[in-house]
């Protein structure tokens, strides 16, 4: 067999691969006509979530503040940031001081005087710097590897510069009293909590938009083999790069919403130790899924502070025992997470075969 | 030159403390591909079983601590047996000891008379002697020199272990090869387990040698382990030599610029990741396979 003939038999596989992920993005655009009984399920599916989204913060009221669904879709979108490097079959353990970057950032455009409007997404486009340094490690490292250069990182920043810049009570430069000042429009937690949720619905479309389209279809290639993909042309660290980016990006404006929920964000706040917990959440919620990401992180994230006020925070002493429990029974039962759980709940509403 | 022996010293134990930790972590990846992110969880649940039976039931010490490590060695069995044989490959096992990690911590937490008070005094009989060093104003404990001990001990006995044995060999061509390993009559089942056992009894007993010098409690140890992580880099998750080396290398470094440039705060901090870079750069000039090859295998 000659050189030649191996890399046809590799250009079909790849092609073949990225045929079958662009065909299954194309299929759902060509899905067969729902029926009744689905055509009603997701409209009534559709109402009752944006009902359930729209008055989430009062109607949980009686569980305890608004503070903790705004920390819930924090941690969402925490979750998020880690989820999308699924899709190229890689784990960072620094979206935690990527968030922190974020917080900083925020800092940074308040002493300067910028408008809110051109406060987020300046702040998105501060983590370039440290993404492209994370994403420069994909060049010579994979999987578990760039897993613990990651999680070095997160270690090194939080132990020299959140340390140092925000200190033991998150005043910036490490002493006084200094708090981050919210946009006029969000003085309440639960006006909040709007902002937030919009900030997730954007951030979510991007990413769906990402993963349905040819780019996406090219990330489900690059994870399934790089050899191949790269051997059809495509340039594999340039797609790991804008994954990376994007990812740093999620979670640095992530941060930014944190530093305005809080005022004030501790250093102990972005222990990086906290990204393996966030992890646990993206596993439990399915790695990849942008959907079950978001599922996760509200639920880990809100619910263990609404036990805390229910419990007068009795509950704190098994938050890491019940997540624990969970990212066991999802690895043992359902590999796919809460995502693979909602499918096939969902598709026994709509009455669809299994 | 006190000074500088205090600082080898210092460097020395502390040193010995990270090997102790990476050196388990290094036995599990190196034979079965897996990272095993549970290591510190595991030890600091074993060494609470200990304190338990020591500082609350007046056991003898070392009682105690025969019964901890054996905690520690049937969580492993049960983990082999339950969880790590029923997942498809290394990379979902490596995500259930991240599982294993939370519950491990949550149970510290979850015992209520753990939990009362997180962080705990756990002396040794060797706790409050201590050996003067001549020629320095100094001092070592003896629970430093047990500590220093052990991993001479334990590196040695790994590296003959791993080279030397049926079993070792087993260990190792299983994880290189299952399919050609089991057609040479290496049965899987039989030498997975006894890696389990053996790194978390490791994880155990690391833990309570620890305790005396530090307290024992789930932060520090976390730490800890997160350096230890990135030490087994320095031996591309596999070298057991090389693992030893980098911790070495490392807690002197932390050593030295804690005491000779304590003006530059952050800087011993910053070990850890300026270490990884240059082993990335020492690769880059001279590359090695045998990183890439195991990364790949567990990813």
């Amino acid at each position: 067999m000659s050189i030649t003939d191996v890399t046809t038999d590799v250009e079909r596989a790849v092609q073949g691969a990225i045929r079958t992920a662009a065909s299954s993005v194309a299929s759902s655009a060509t899905t067969p006509a729902l029926t009744r009984r689905a055509r009603l399920s997701r409209l009534v599916g559709g109402v009752v979530l944006a009902a359930l989204l729209a008055t989430l913060p009062f109607t949980m009221h009686w569980a305890g503040p608004a503070f903790a669904v705004d920390y819930g879709l924090i941690v969402a979108m925490a979750v998020l940031s880690i989820s999308v490097l699924g899709w190229i079959g890689e784990i960072s353990l620094a979206p935690v001081a990527q968030m922190g970057f974020g917080v900083v950032a925020v800092n940074v455009c308040q002493v300067h005087h910028i408008p809110f409007g051109f406060t987020l997404p300046i702040v998105a486009l501060s983590s370039l710097p440290i993404s492209l340094l994370l994403a420069a490690f994909t060049l010579r490292l994979k999987g578990v590897s760039f897993a613990i250069a990651t999680l070095a990182f997160a270690y090194m920043a939080h132990k020299t510069f959140f340390l140092e810049y925000l200190g033991t009570y998150g005043a910036f430069g490490g002493t006084g009293t200094t708090q981050v000042a919210r946009p006029s429009f969000v003085r309440t937690d639960e006006s909040m909590y709007y902002l937030e949720l919009a900030v997730l619905i954007a951030v979510a479309l991007v990413c769906y938009a990402i993963n349905r389209s040819r780019v996406g279809a090219r990330f489900t290639a690059l994870r399934e083999s790089e050899m191949a993909f790269s051997t059809l042309g495509h340039p594999p660290a340039a797609y790991r790069f804008f994954a990376i980016c994007l990812s740093g990006a999620i979670a640095t404006v992530a941060g930014a919403l944190f530093v305005y929920l809080q005022l004030q964000v501790p250093s102990n706040l972005l222990l990086p130790a906290q990204a393996i917990l966030f992890f646990g959440y993206a596993v439990a919620g399915g790695l990849g899924s942008v959907t079950g990401a978001l599922a996760a992180g509200a639920v880990f994230g809100a619910i263990p502070k609404y036990l805390e006020t229910l419990t007068k925070s009795e509950f704190l002493n098994y938050d890491l025992f019940v997540i624990g429990l969970v990212v066991f029974v999802v690895m043992m039962k359902a590999p796919g997470g809460l995502a693979e759980i909602g499918r096939r709940v969902w598709r026994r509403v709509e009455g669809s075969p299994a | 030159m006190s000074k500088l022996l205090q600082t080898v010293i210092i460097g020395t134990v502390t040193g010995s403390l990270y090997s102790l930790l990476a050196l388990g972590m290094v036995l599990v990846y190196r034979t079965t591909g897996v990272l095993n992110i549970a290591h510190g969880g595991i030890g600091v649940m074993a060494g609470f079983v200990a304190w338990d039976l020591v500082q609350l039931r007046h056991w003898p010490y070392y009682a105690g601590l025969l019964v901890g490590v054996s905690f520690a060695v049937l969580v492993g069995l049960a983990f082999e047996r339950f969880v790590v044989r029923r997942l498809p490959n290394a990379g979902s096992r490596t995500v259930a000891t991240l599982g294993l990690f939370l519950l491990a911590q949550g149970v510290v937490f979850v015992v209520p008379w753990w939990s009362n008070n997180s962080a705990q005094v756990f002396p040794s009989p060797f706790t409050g002697r201590v050996v003067s060093i001549p020629g320095a104003d100094f001092a070592v404990s003896y629970d430093q020199i047990v500590l220093v001990g052990t991993v001479v001990l334990l590196f040695l006995g790994l590296q003959f272990l791993l080279r030397r044995t049926r079993l070792g060999m087993a260990m190792r061509a299983v994880s290189d090869d299952p399919a050609a390993s089991r057609l040479m009559g290496v049965r899987e089942e039989l030498v997975a387990p006894v890696v389990w056992a053996m790194a978390f009894g490791i994880a155990g007993l690391s833990v309570m040698l620890i305790a005396p010098i530090n307290l024992l409690e789930n932060t520090s140890i976390v730490a800890f382990t997160l350096k230890a992580l990135a030490v087994t880099f320095v031996g591309g998750l596999v070298s057991l030599p090389l693992t030893v080396l980098g911790a070495t290398v490392l807690a002197l470094l932390e050593a030295f610029t804690q005491i000779y440039a304590a003006d530059i705060r952050g800087l011993p901090s910053a070990w850890p990741f300026i270490l990884m870079v240059a082993v990335l750069v020492i690769r880059l000039i001279r590359p090695t396979k045998a990183l890439d090859e195991q990364a790949l295998a567990a990813a």
